[in-house]
């Protein structure tokens, strides 16, 4: 059984280039939206905050929670896709 | 405190005070550091409580940090921390308030078990039985235990069911058993009768 959506597949898999924020494991219509209203209107924006927070899981998470509101499973979801990411392509 | 007033620079200088790990202090982060400052603050202002207080709480700190380093830890480490506790127990009537832990249940077996050790005096070893019963219900959760000291005291405080009633019930229930093991007599019969 798989412990990682199809969402976070995908992104993993390649660049993200000009991947719109939802594109992100975690990160669905509604907070999507709440983040493009704080300015990051796309992927790598949040990948760029992550690495301002030197891909640090707490602070992240933490960020993101007050940022859109995502809860402990969205966090994850968004903090290990963008990792894994960072693995990968960084 | 307020932090908006200060300069990037300065919140890095207090996160680094503070022993918070970070990254740069920019537009997007600044405001989650501030964030963690004040937490910092926070923490550090409760724990500047009433001195009769801190020594409370720095006692079950201690009693629990060894505690959880039971197994592993020197034996004469753990003796002078009982015996300097020994002067106190004197004045408390009740023995069992004494027991710093987050759940009075599985923290009393291993404490008991370290009075064992080291005391041969009359000091009444409560409720074996309830002991051994209490550990199967033991959860590990020292790691919690020093960051709030004050919900300890609150939680050992008020046993439910006073262990001298725990003890009685055991009694009963043991009279009882007893009392119907002796009453089952088995009349010895022959299991190779002849049928007729």
């Amino acid at each position: 059984m798989s412990s990682t959506s199809q969402k976070h597949k995908e992104f993993v898999a390649e660049p993200m280039g000009e991947k719109a924020v939802m594109a992100l494991a975690g990160i669905g219509e509604v907070l999507g939206k709440r983040l493009e209203e704080k300015g990051f209107d796309k992927a790598y924006v949040v990948l760029g905050q992550f690495l301002v927070l030197k891909k640090d899981e707490d602070f992240f998470r933490e960020w993101l929670k007050d940022t859109c509101g995502a809860n402990a499973k969205q966090q994850f979801d968004c903090y290990s896709c963008l990792k894994e990411w960072c693995d990968s392509f960084l | 405190m307020n932090f908006s007033n200060k300069t990037d620079k300065e919140i890095a200088e207090l996160l680094d005070q503070y022993m918070i790990k970070h990254g740069p202090v920019v537009g997007s982060t600044r405001k989650l550091y501030e964030k963690k400052l004040h937490e910092a603050l926070e923490s550090n202002e409760g724990k500047k409580s009433s001195p009769l207080k801190t020594i409370y709480q720095e006692e079950e700190e201690e009693i629990i940090l060894t505690r959880s380093a039971l197994r592993p830890s020197p034996k004469s480490e753990l003796y002078t921390d009982w015996e300097a506790r020994t002067t106190e127990m004197d004045h408390h009537s009740a023995y069992n308030r004494k027991q710093y832990s987050t759940e009075p249940t599985g923290h009393s077996f291993k404490y008991q078990e370290v009075l064992r050790d080291y005391k041969d005096e009359s000091q009444p070893i409560r409720s074996s039985s309830a002991t051994f019963r209490n550990v199967s219900h033991s959860k590990p959760s020292h790691v919690t235990a020093p960051v709030k000291p004050t919900t300890i005291k609150d939680s050992q405080d008020k046993r439910y069911i006073p262990i001298w009633l725990q003890f009685m019930v055991f009694i009963l229930f043991a009279g009882f058993l007893y009392y119907v093991f002796t009453n089952m007599e088995v009349t010895p019969k022959n299991p190779f009768e002849h049928i007729n």
